[in-house]
């Protein structure tokens, strides 16, 4: 493929300051994931183990794999010639770097942290540049919520600087020409750059310390509890995963029973656990531009709204006592209309019991009468 | 005149070249000062170590207002990866209890922001002042008898008055956009000293968890109160920004809509706006150059986006840096010697941050702290001041205002059933970890009463520089000695059951603390002291206007200057006190005539 011509038609669609998702037109890409297949499904056995699917989705519905594979696919050195902003010219700039000609950033375009530039970086920066993953979604809004679903009266311009009320399209919405209806566009999917340091920060987590000298004084860089180094620590802790369930049961994970792969997980690095179960539970319930959460299930798991700009939950509106309007179904001082005051499952009271006993948390306290306000006893 | 900016790593005025007064920080602290000065036509420069996530703060968008910002509902990028914060793996900090221990690398030492706006920005934005009492409370204390039983206490009278500082707490009301109940009206906060000026926004919404828990205080007899806020609440002439809509994830979260009067929303932009003031961001000041005599600062190096060292000049200096890193900036810019400004041996010293004593309430039903502004509501009675605010009561210990809400983050909740005990009485008790997402009780059920006790302030409590560990430019890391004294152990003891009690009574099913460890750094983000102001150069690093007694043209608009903490939050006192300071700049002897909104 032709590098600058695919440079000189993306120039014109990217904006200088942001890194899309999307791919030009007319251009087919290679995907980029560092995780290889065999990985992924060690993967999803494991995040399905620590959240299994049963009458609710689990980790594998929510696309767990997904917000993991795109965190490790994080090409820290993407930015090929150094100016902070991983757009077209960067491809570019990585191919120079391969024939030793990059005068903007000389070590630039060292995109898998080899040491050297060369074709795999070549391929992998277009990816980078077409294909890029968050690791900051941009702001302020997505288009899961619409601009009002209130009843706004004369108050209907929330979203205009307090400007004087006024009716018909929603001005945010006017100026960037997006959607017709009253949802904002998704700029989450409009990731940011990152600046010097949080670009070093993100080398430390996806490649390691070694691979940037200037932490070689902070020993959070190489604590095994930080979060660094993953793509070692998920190439390693995934083989030995596999490892284990082949040498104990002769099957992959996948295959084992529920005691089966229990038995493979504590068996394991503990740490590598430790860090799957809390990448699991980002991916689940993380914004689904970061590749999990998918169809909102996780949300929908834990009976949460998810990002609720710009509606939100009340709307300023002075001809009504207390000068704000709530939403019926979801009030911001009260409960919910269908609340109920049934409380937690036999066994969740247990564990809260405990919880309240611990020694830790003194003078913990299970109360005898506990009620809930303003909703009706059951 | 040159502006908005076009240049990458900048804002306002580029083409200013020669500066009055140079700022180290955008905070609340250097966002005020910057705006006193600039309005009163001073060339400023700040420097904020940070990145910029308001594109266009200098300029108006094409409806007149101010341009979106970058921040939003989104709980990856603001609380897992810490979108705003300081990033430890490139800038980490040490902690010790005490001299004789060896220092360690943690986390989370108190880490701050590193942003446009400062910590603010992504704070509750949970505004009231501190009270009368506040600024005498070393005499207070002595006189109610509260310090005999304690030795080793650093409290010290502050070298101003609460009425000199008044006018710029209603000027600080203005500028910032402070919500709240005026009192004696039913919801104010009686325990509050007396107001010029009426609150300039009407109240905030309550929130569904702040009125439980409200129920349960007022049961008791206790002052629940519309907790004072930098929230827009209602159409603003003076600042036209969007009316908050209680979106819900706020505490950790910059305001997606601008509706947070955060100093870079407000007194930032307006300074940005005046053409007198130019912002370089992502430009992490690494030194301050003095002259031969020691009395001036000459210059500031500093590191910008691109890794290069750069050096600017300016008539003044003023560091607004947060307290930790201003002392340690002081430290790091005379690296063979007791560091700038340190004839007395204080600098660093009487760190002082709120002792956090966290009750948890689980509650049967969904409390929905998803919604609404993470604090609406809060209580002082737990103060230990009398009515007014202007004396300490003797019948019971100093304690601190309480919050009353939370801030329900689904992952952050999860991952909080993670740790060792939660694993632990989960086994025990047969829950699997996907009921414990699913019924969400440290989520979806939880209530939380958050009191900020004030510490004793003590010599021993200090910031230096870390012998071993090195950030990202080759510096020191400050590394941070702290040991809660007994004064404020003691009284966090004696709040505790009177806390479940209010659970209780609110209608909790379970009520518990979040355990308090020693040996783990607080995680307290109001961090004051360490240039304490005073009289007595002997005594104290900076004079009663935070000009340092040692030199003629350095200054600390920052918490560093507070003797002591108070048992509010600090952010507006700190705003106060940056408009006082510039004011005297200004206007020397009188600084109240710089006023605009409080004469």
């Amino acid at each position: 493929m032709a590098i600058g011509a695919a440079a000189g038609g993306a120039a014109a669609v990217f904006p200088k300051h942001l890194v899309r998702a999307a791919s030009p037109p007319n251009l087919t890409l290679p995907a980029y994931g560092f995780l290889t297949s065999d990985e992924l499904a060690i993967l999803d056995a494991a995040t399905a183990h620590i959240v299994p699917t049963d009458s609710q989705p689990g980790a594998h519905e929510c696309g767990v794999i997904d917000y993991i594979q795109n965190m490790l696919s994080f090409m820290p050195g993407s930015d090929a010639n150094c100016d902070h902003h991983v757009t077209a010219a960067d491809l570019t700039a990585t191919v120079l770097s391969t024939h030793g000609t990059n005068t903007a950033c000389p070590s630039g375009g060292d995109i898998d942290g080899s040491g050297v530039v060369d074709a795999v970086d070549v391929v992998t920066a277009e990816a980078a540049v077409f294909n890029a993953k968050p690791v900051y979604g941009g702001g302020p809004f997505s288009d899961r919520q619409p601009q009002s679903h209130f009843p706004t009266g004369n108050t209907g311009c929330t979203l205009c600087h307090g400007a004087p009320a006024q009716t018909g399209a929603p001005l945010l919405l006017a100026a960037r020409s997006a959607k017709v209806d009253n949802y904002p566009p998704n700029l989450f999917t409009e990731y940011l750059p990152l600046p010097r340091l949080r670009a070093l920060s993100w080398k430390v987590r996806i490649l390691g310390a070694a691979a940037v000298p200037e932490v070689s004084n902070n020993p959070l860089a190489t604590d095994p509890k930080s979060e660094v180094d993953l793509r070692r620590r998920y190439r390693d802790g995934l083989a030995a995963l596999d490892s284990i369930s082949q040498r104990k049961f002769g099957k992959p994970l996948v295959q084992l029973t529920a005691a089966q792969q229990t038995t493979v997980m504590d068996q394991a690095d503990q740490l590598f656990v430790q860090l799957l179960t809390a990448h699991t539970v980002e991916g689940m319930l993380c914004a689904p531009e970061y590749g999990g959460n998918r169809d909102r299930l996780g949300w929908q798991l834990v009976g949460f709204d998810g990002d609720s700009q710009p509606e939100g939950y009340v709307v300023y509106d002075p001809s009504v006592p207390g000068n704000y309007r709530e939403r019926p179904d979801k009030p911001n001082s009260g409960p919910n209309p269908d609340e109920d005051c049934r409380g937690f499952s036999k066994q969740m009271n247990g564990f809260l019991t405990l919880i309240a006993s611990n020694d830790m948390v003194q003078p913990g306290k299970k109360f005898s009468n506990p009620y809930c306000f303003d909703v009706p006893a059951t | 005149m040159s502006f908005p900016s076009n240049t990458p790593g900048m804002l306002g005025n580029t083409d200013l070249t020669r500066f009055d007064a140079l700022i180290i920080g955008s905070g609340a602290g250097g966002s005020a000062a910057a705006y006193a000065l600039a309005t009163a036509g001073q060339k400023v420069l700040v420097l904020e170590a940070g990145d910029n996530h308001f594109p266009g703060l200098d300029a108006y968008d094409d409806r007149g207002g101010i341009p979106w910002p970058l921040y939003s509902n989104d709980e990856i990028k603001l609380s897992l990866r810490r979108f705003a914060f300081q990033d430890p793996l490139v800038e980490p900090r040490t902690f010790r209890q005490t001299e004789n221990d060896v220092a360690y690398t943690d986390p989370d030492v108190n880490v701050m922001t590193r942003n446009v706006g400062g910590a603010a920005v992504i704070s509750s934005v949970s505004y009231p002042r501190f009270t009368a009492v506040d600024f005498r409370m070393a005499s207070a204390l002595q006189a109610a008898g509260h310090l005999s039983q304690y030795s080793n206490t650093g409290f010290a009278d502050w070298p101003l008055t609460y009425d000199e500082l008044e006018p710029f707490y209603a000027e600080t009301d203005v500028l910032s956009g402070i919500a709240g109940i005026d009192p004696p009206a039913e919801g104010s906060d009686p325990f509050q000293s007396y107001r010029s000026k009426p609150f300039p926004l009407p109240p905030q919404p309550v929130m569904y968890v702040a009125r439980i828990l409200a129920n349960g205080a007022k049961q008791l007899g206790y002052h629940p109160f519309n907790y004072p806020s930098a929230i827009i609440t209602a159409p603003y002439t003076a600042d036209p920004r969007p009316t908050c809509v209680s979106c819900g994830l706020c505490t950790n979260y910059g305001c997606p809509r601008n509706a947070k009067g955060s100093p870079a929303v407000t007194t930032l932009r307006r300074a940005l706006l005046t053409g007198n003031c130019q912002l370089r961001y992502n430009a992490f000041a690494t030194r301050m150059m003095v002259d031969g005599a020691g009395r001036r600062v000459t210059g500031v190096e500093y590191v910008d986006n691109d890794g290069q060292r750069q050096t600017v000049t300016a008539d003044r200096v003023i560091l607004a840096a947060s307290a930790i890193e201003s002392a340690r900036l002081c430290l790091l810019s005379d690296p063979s010697g007791p560091g700038i400004g340190n004839s007395s041996g204080l600098v660093g010293r009487h760190l002082t941050f709120h002792l956090e004593n966290i009750a948890v309430g689980i509650y049967k039903q969904r409390v929905h702290g998803e919604r609404g502004r993470s604090i609406t509501m809060g209580m002082a009675d737990f103060r230990g001041i009398n009515v007014g605010g202007t004396d300490v009561l003797a019948d019971r210990p100093l304690g601190g205002a309480i919050e009353m809400g939370t801030s329900s983050e689904p992952i952050v909740a999860a991952r909080q059933t993670l740790q060792p005990e939660a694993i632990g009485a989960a086994r025990l008790a047969g829950v699997s970890f996907k009921q414990l997402i699913a019924e969400s009780p440290f989520s979806g059920h939880i209530a939380i009463l958050l009191m900020h006790a004030e510490d004793a302030p003590q010599a021993t409590n200090r910031i230096d520089l870390d012998p071993t560990v090195r950030d990202v430019f080759g510096l020191p890391v400050p590394r941070v000695t702290y040991r809660s004294h007994a004064f404020e152990l003691d009284a966090v003891n004696y709040y505790k059951p009177l806390m479940l009690q209010i659970h209780e009574k609110a209608g909790a099913a379970y009520g518990f603390f979040q355990p308090f460890d020693p040996a783990v750094p607080s995680q307290s983000r109001h961090i004051m002291g360490g240039l304490r102001m005073g009289s007595d150069p002997r005594t104290s690093v900076c004079d009663r206007w935070g000009k340092f007694h040692d030199l003629d043209n350095l200054y600390c608009v920052d918490g560093a200057v507070f003797p002591t903490g108070s048992g509010y939050n600090p952010t507006p006192t700190i705003i106060a006190m940056a408009l006082r300071t510039a004011g005297a700049i200004v206007s020397p002897g009188a600084p109240e005539r710089t006023l605009r909104f409080a004469r």
